[in-house]
C-alpha cells in the first residue's frame, strides 16, 4: 500500500500526519523547540513506528509551515496556506472561507470547490492577537489552554482588552488580576479581544460560507464561540484543528504521487 | 561564476575601510550621495568618486535621538548613523535630492553634526511635464555643478562632463546585457548576484566596474543554459534604495525566479541613457526628465502603473511582488494605483511591507504562497 507523508513545522508546535490511499491516517504533534530538524526526525520516527512502516514505504513527503525548510526527508515545500486550504478541502468540500489561528499568525484564506486558494490575508508582522497572546495570558492566570477555554465560556461579563499585543497583553492581564478580577473574565476578555482582531482582517478578504476554523485555536471553544458571535456565522471544525496543514501537505503529495 | 562576481561582492563589503585606505593614498575627493537620482556624471566629471550612501546593517544608537524612527524609513536613520558614529568623516561632501518630505529635514540635521566640505540639497520640479520643468532642472544641475567647481578650485569642461556621460552611459548598457542573460537564462545567475553587480557600481569608480562588468558578461554569455531553473518569473519593484538581497533571496528561496526588476538598485538605474551629441549638462535634465517613471521623481501613478504593467507583458513574467519599506510614504502612496492596474489587466501582484530587520516569517508565508498559487496556474 502506498503512504504519504505531510509534516509542518510550525513557530509553537510540529505536527506531522501519514496517510494512504484508503484515508487510513496516523497523526503526531510535538512542541518545535528549537532544533526544527530533530523535531521533524522525532515526529518522522513516530509516525513510523506507529504505522509499523519503513521509510521506504513512503512514496513521498511534503514539508510546510516556517520551519520547511528543516525538513530533509521531503521532496519539496509548499506554503502553509495553500496546505491548509487542501487540507479542510479534502474534510469539508463545501468550505469557501477558513480561519486558520495559529500560533504566531492568523490567516484567511478563501478556497473554490477543488481547495484552491484564491485569495488571503495573513495577520501582521508580530504575533498580536494570535494563539501567542492567549498563551501568554494563560499562563498570567496559571492556567493550562484546555483551563483557560473552560473557564472563559463561563464567564458573562468578559472584561475588556486595551491590546491584542502578547507584550502589553501580559500587563494588563496582571493588572487585572491584581484588581481582582475573576479569572473567567479575564479569559473571556482576551478570546474576545481575539475574535475581534481576527474579524477586523476580515476588511481585506471576502467571508464566503460555509466557514471553517483550524489551527490550535480552535482546540480553544471559547475562542470559537466568541469568532462566531462576532462575524454571526458558524464555523465548521474539523477533529484535529492542528493537524489540517499537515494533512493538506499529505494529500498534495498523495495527489502528485499517484 | 563566484570567482567573477567576488569583486563586486567584495566592493560592498567592506566598502568603508577600503575607502579609508584608498584615500591615503590619493588626492581624489569622495562624495556621498543620498539615494535617488542625483547626476553622477557630474561628481565624475569633477575627479571625483560619487558613491551612493546605502546605509548598513549595525546597530542604530545615535540617529534615533535626531530623526524619529516612527516617520523615517531605514536608509534615512541608517546614513544618519553612519554621519553621527563617524564613519562617513572620510567623504569630502555629500548630496541630497528632495525626494521625500524627511529628506530636506535630514540634511539639515546633517548639516547641524557634520562639517564636510560640500552639503549640498537639490529641490528638483514635482511636475515634470510643466513647461519649465526642464530649465528648472537643469539649473538645480548647474548649481551642484558650481559647487563641485568651487570645491575643487577647477571648472568641469564640457568635454570632461561629455567623457563623464559616456562612461555612465557604457555601463547602463552594460548592465542591460546582463539584465537580459539574467532573463533569457534563468537560474545562472541569483538576484542577489545581480544586485551585487548593480549596487557594486554605485560605490567604485565607474571605468573600474565597467572592465570588471565586460568580463563577467563574456563569461555569462558563453555559459549555457541551467538544466533545472523555477518554473514561476516575477518582476520585482518597489521602494528598496539601499541593499535588498534578502527581499530577493527569499523570493529565490520561495522558488520563482526575479525575471527583471523595477527597483532603485535595479533597473532604474540604467534603463535610460543620456543624449551625448547634446549640451551635456542639458542631456542630464533630458534624461531626468525623460527617465523611466518612478514615484521618487514623478507624480504620476497611471504612468507608473501603465510602465510596470508593460514590463510585465514584456518579459513575460507571471506576477508582480512590490515591496514597500516602512515609512516610505513616497511608494505607498501610489501602490493601490499599481495594485488596481494589475489587477484590471489580470497580472497577480503581491504587496508586502518590509522593515530594518529584513523579512519577517509572515512575509515569507504571503511570499511562498503567492509563488505557490501561480504555479498551478
Amino acid at each position: 500500500m502506498a503512504w504519504y507523508m505531510g509534516i509542518d513545522i510550525g513557530s509553537a508546535f510540529s505536527k506531522g500526519i501519514i496517510i494512504n490511499d484508503a484515508e487510513s491516517t496516523h497523526f503526531q504533534i510535538l512542541r518545535s523547540g528549537i532544533n526544527y530538524r530533530t523535531t521533524a526526525n522525532i515526529i518522522r520516527q513516530e509516525l513510523m513506528s506507529q504505522a509499523n512502516l519503513l521509510h521506504d514505504d513512503i512514496v513521498d513527503t511534503v514539508a510546510t509551515g516556517s520551519g520547511a525548510n528543516n525538513v530533509a526527508f521531503s521532496s519539496r515545500k509548499i506554503s502553509d496556506i495553500i496546505c491548509t486550504a487542501r487540507g479542510i478541502n479534502s474534510l469539508f468540500p463545501q468550505v469557501r472561507t477558513i480561519i486558520d489561528a495559529a500560533g504566531q499568525s492568523t490567516k484567511l484564506i478563501n478556497i473554490d470547490s477543488h481547495g484552491r486558494v484564491t485569495s488571503f490575508v495573513v495577520s501582521e508582522k508580530c504575533a498580536a492577537g494570535s494563539g501567542w497572546f492567549i498563551e501568554v495570558v494563560a499562563n498570567v492566570l496559571r492556567t493550562d489552554l484546555n483551563e483557560f477555554s473552560r473557564l472563559s465560556q463561563l464567564s458573562d461579563n468578559p472584561i475588556a482588552f486595551s491590546t491584542s499585543c502578547a507584550v502589553f497583553g501580559e500587563s494588563e492581564a496582571i493588572s487585572r488580576v491584581a484588581e481582582g478580577i475573576p479569572k473567567e473574565d479575564i479569559a473571556a476578555g482576551v478570546n474576545k479581544t481575539t475574535a475581534n482582531k481576527i474579524s477586523s482582517l476580515f476588511k481585506k478578504i471576502s467571508i464566503e460560507e460555509p466557514c471553517a476554523i483550524c489551527g490550535g485555536g480552535g482546540l480553544n471553544a471559547g475562542l470559537v464561540d466568541a469568532i462566531e458571535v462576532e462575524l454571526k456565522i458558524k464555523m465548521l471544525m474539523p477533529p484535529q484543528p492542528q493537524s489540517i496543514s499537515c494533512l493538506g501537505a499529505a494529500v498534495i503529495a498523495r495527489t502528485s504521487g499517484s | 561564476m563566484r570567482d567573477e562576481l567576488r569583486p563586486f561582492i567584495a566592493a560592498r563589503q567592506n566598502l568603508y575601510n577600503d575607502l579609508k585606505q584608498w584615500k591615503k593614498t590619493s588626492d581624489k575627493k569622495i562624495i556621498g550621495c543620498h539615494p535617488m537620482d542625483i547626476p553622477e556624471e557630474i561628481v565624475h566629471a569633477a575627479g571625483m568618486l560619487p558613491i551612493t550612501l546605502m546605509g548598513y546593517d549595525g546597530v542604530i544608537k545615535h540617529a534615533t535621538g535626531s530623526l524619529q524612527p516612527t516617520i523615517a524609513c531605514n536608509i534615512l536613520l541608517e546614513n544618519l548613523e553612519l554621519c553621527f558614529n563617524g564613519t562617513l568623516d572620510l567623504l569630502d561632501g555629500v548630496i541630497f535630492t528632495d525626494v521625500c518630505d524627511t529628506i530636506p529635514i535630514l540634511s539639515d540635521i546633517w548639516l547641524r553634526h557634520s562639517h564636510l566640505a560640500l552639503h549640498h540639497l537639490m529641490v528638483m520640479p514635482k511636475h515634470l511635464n510643466s513647461p519649465s520643468s526642464r530649465s528648472r532642472v537643469s539649473e538645480q544641475f548647474f548649481r551642484l555643478k558650481a559647487s563641485l567647481e568651487k570645491l575643487n578650485k577647477k571648472k568641469i569642461s564640457d568635454r570632461d562632463l561629455k567623457r563623464s556621460i559616456g562612461i555612465y552611459n557604457q555601463n547602463r548598457r552594460l548592465l542591460k546585457r546582463l539584465y537580459n542573460i539574467r532573463r533569457s537564462k534563468p537560474g545562472l545567475l541569483g538576484a542577489s548576484d545581480v544586485s551585487a553587480v548593480v549596487t557594486s557600481g554605485m560605490l567604485m569608480w565607474k571605468e573600474d566596474h565597467n572592465r570588471l562588468l565586460g568580463q563577467l558578461l563574456l563569461k555569462l554569455e558563453k555559459s549555457p543554459l541551467p538544466s533545472s531553473y523555477p518554473k514561476v518569473r516575477l518582476i520585482v519593484t518597489g521602494s528598496l534604495c539601499g541593499c535588498c538581497d534578502s527581499a530577493l533571496s527569499a523570493i529565490e528561496a520561495s522558488g520563482a525566479h526575479v525575471q527583471w526588476d523595477d527597483l532603485y538598485t535595479g533597473s532604474r538605474y540604467f534603463t535610460s541613457l543620456t543624449n551625448e551629441d547634446i549640451d551635456p549638462v542639458e542631456a542630464l535634465a533630458q534624461r531626468y526628465i525623460n527617465d523611466v517613471p518612478s514615484p521618487a521623481r514623478f507624480f504620476d501613478a497611471d504612468a507608473w502603473a501603465d510602465y510596470i504593467s508593460n514590463m510585465v507583458i514584456c518579459s513575460g513574467a507571471d506576477g508582480v511582488i512590490i515591496i514597500i519599506r516602512k515609512f516610505c510614504e513616497i511608494h505607498a502612496d501610489d501602490f493601490p494605483c499599481i495594485q488596481n492596474k494589475l489587477t484590471k489587466d489580470g497580472i497577480p501582484c503581491l504587496m508586502i511591507e518590509t522593515e530594518r530587520a529584513g523579512i519577517s516569517e509572515h512575509n515569507k508565508a504571503r511570499i511562498q504562497t503567492f509563488i505557490n498559487m501561480l504555479e498551478r496556474e
